[in-house]
């Protein structure tokens, strides 16, 4: 079927264009901001490209209170990165167990692993924060991770997706005298490999979005993660009150999502499928 | 096969399975069962983290339905679940509908929709606080002067900074329910469309009469999936408005926050966070018998 051109195309067209305007144009204020000088910011009326270009709002509030953007940036990496191949390779192995070995209370292992994804992590932090207090680990990067490496959405994911390897494979294998290892290594992994960049990149998108946790047991400035410097660097610099650093805002905000907007220019078919067949957001 | 050396196999897999499910079991006993059980028994004690936790009965829970502050936070999380839901729901349908075309530009709109639901949440809060800027330098409030309305002070202003808090979250999450919406409107057969459009059903008759009805799963789960999320929201009102002015968007994730850490009531921190919890797993419920 040709695609007719009548008025109410035209009009579903001209809509199109407004909503991709409401999406753009918060993001343009934001990039515009991040990069003028406080008077410009609070100029009346607000300018729309800026006068003056300025890199301050970058490294001026940091200077100021001692936190550093690139050291947060790191920071948020750090956290991600351990939080990301933990789950992915702990969760690959449980998985690859739930769905390819026999064993019992395999069922009920696994439905109490998958009530993990119910819950919501409120329950978890007071306890979460005493148990970091005594293990000494308050005020670390470790801690934002390692209560995160427990993927119930993953393990089901790659438990689903090596499900669909013929068992007759695996049997095969096992007769010709190969270890488990083996198995796993020879068979399983060149399969699951487009499950693992799914999982990778699902749990790359979660973990860079912490924020409470961290937020409870980061205490100092040179741990801090993105978002929480950008929920702090509002307050400082201005003296406070009605003139808030919105430039310390921008810029790190900006910082914080750059990544990831260009992760999603580059693979953003990607991504939307990946989320889409997760099923969920956060 | 002996009957014994399928035993020693059978006992070889399950320690296999044991050795390699390790690492998952442990980290969830340390942070996951301990700590739930630990919430729970923290819940019924005073407790301010320093000295040892006291036992107090039920009284966290009588005082949670006694305490204002905890009631006001149900009701200000109440309306914004309900509003953006049902906003980002109406919008999500009419957007998936609309973009459901064969065009360049409806590819594009999808995914440039799509984009606020990656961006970090605390970058997008970040965007929203600066163009709400309270003063007539402001983007929001520019704009609101060129259509004749006065500078308003966003954050003074108890249901503008709710207002704030649910226009971002449609900015932030709109894009989720229309692609998912969208991806299964184009699993429909189009054969279904096609005749219904040689009968000479209007579009409106269509969307409403045939495309919804067979959508209805998804939009049950879509529907308890983000009444579940939004009820937990917490970090874009801490970094927009902080929960003020007042208590005006003082969900009960921030409440939690303030009571738990703010002030070290961790016993009753723990109540609410039980509370929290328990009315996510009553929807959990509702969602699997209703998907049913």
């Amino acid at each position: 079927m040709r695609y007719k051109w009548n008025r109410k195309e035209i009009f579903a067209h001209i809509l199109m264009v407004f909503i991709n305007l409401v999406v753009l144009i918060p993001l343009y204020f934001l990039v515009i901001t991040a990069f003028k000088p406080y008077e410009e910011i609070i100029r009346v009326p607000p300018t729309f490209w800026p006068k003056e270009f300025t890199l301050e709002n970058f490294y001026s509030f940091a200077a100021l209170r001692g936190v550093n953007l690139l050291r947060a940036l790191a920071n948020s990496f750090a956290v991600s990165a351990m939080v990301t191949l933990g789950t992915v390779f702990f969760s690959t192995l449980a998985g690859y167990t739930f769905a390819m070995l026999r064993f019992r209370f395999k069922e009920a292992i696994f439905i109490i692993i998958l009530t993990k994804y119910m819950l919501p992590t409120a329950i978890l932090l007071i306890p979460w924060y005493w148990i970091m207090r005594t293990l000494r680990l308050i005020d670390t990067l470790l801690a934002v991770a390692i209560v995160n490496i427990i993927g119930a959405w993953t393990i089901y994911y790659m438990r689903s997706y090596i499900s669909q390897i013929p068992k007759d494979y695996v049997e095969a294998a096992r007769i010709e005298g190969a270890n488990d290892l083996q198995i796993f290594t020879r068979i399983i992994m060149p399969i699951v490999k487009p499950a693992l960049g799914t999982a990778t990149i699902i749990n790359f998108l979660w973990s860079w979005n912490y924020f409470l946790w961290p937020l409870i047991i980061l205490n100092s400035k040179e741990n801090f993660t993105m978002p929480i410097v950008i929920a702090f660097v509002r307050y400082v610099g201005y003296g406070g009150g009605e003139l808030l650093n919105y430039g310390g805002v921008a810029a790190s905000s900006l910082v914080y999502a750059l990544p990831i907007i260009l992760l999603y220019t580059v693979l953003q078919r990607y991504i939307v499928e990946s989320f889409v067949a997760s099923g969920i957001k956060r | 096969m002996s009957r014994e050396y399928r035993m020693t196999l059978k006992k070889r897999e399950s320690l296999t399975a044991l050795l390699l499910l390790l690492p998952v079991l442990i980290l969830y006993t340390i942070f996951y069962y301990y700590p739930l059980i630990l919430s729970i028994y923290f819940s019924f004690t005073r407790w301010n983290m320093i000295r040892p936790p006291r036992w107090v009965g039920l009284r966290n829970y009588i005082r949670m339905f006694n305490d204002r502050f905890f009631l006001d936070a149900v009701y200000v999380t109440t309306i914004y679940v309900f509003s953006t839901v049902l906003i980002n729901m109406i919008l999500g349908l009419f957007f998936a509908l609309l973009l459901n075309r064969p065009t360049k530009l409806a590819a594009l709109t999808r995914a440039l929709i799509f984009l606020p639901v990656v961006i970090p949440e605390a970058a997008a809060a970040g965007t929203w606080t600066i163009i709400f800027a309270p003063g007539p330098y402001g983007y929001a409030n520019y704009i609101l002067n060129r259509l004749g309305i006065p500078a308003v002070k966003w954050f003074d202003d108890p249901s503008l900074a709710l207002l704030m808090i649910i226009i971002y979250s449609i900015w932030k999450n709109v894009g989720f329910n229309t692609l998912v919406l969208y991806s299964a409107l184009k699993a429909i057969p189009i054969e279904y469309l096609e005749s219904a459009q040689v009968d000479g059903a209007s579009d409106w008759h269509i969307s409403t009469k045939i495309i919804i009805p067979l959508l209805k799963p998804i939009i049950v789960f879509l529907l308890v999936t983000s009444i579940i999320t939004a009820w937990q929201i917490f970090g874009p009102v801490y970094i927009i408005t902080k929960g003020g002015p007042g208590n005006a968007t003082r969900v009960l994730g921030i409440y939690l926050y303030q009571v738990a850490f703010e002030e070290a009531r961790a016993g009753y921190g723990s109540a609410i966070a039980v509370f929290l919890t328990a009315v996510i797993l009553v929807l959990t419920i509702i969602q699997i018998k209703w998907l049913r």
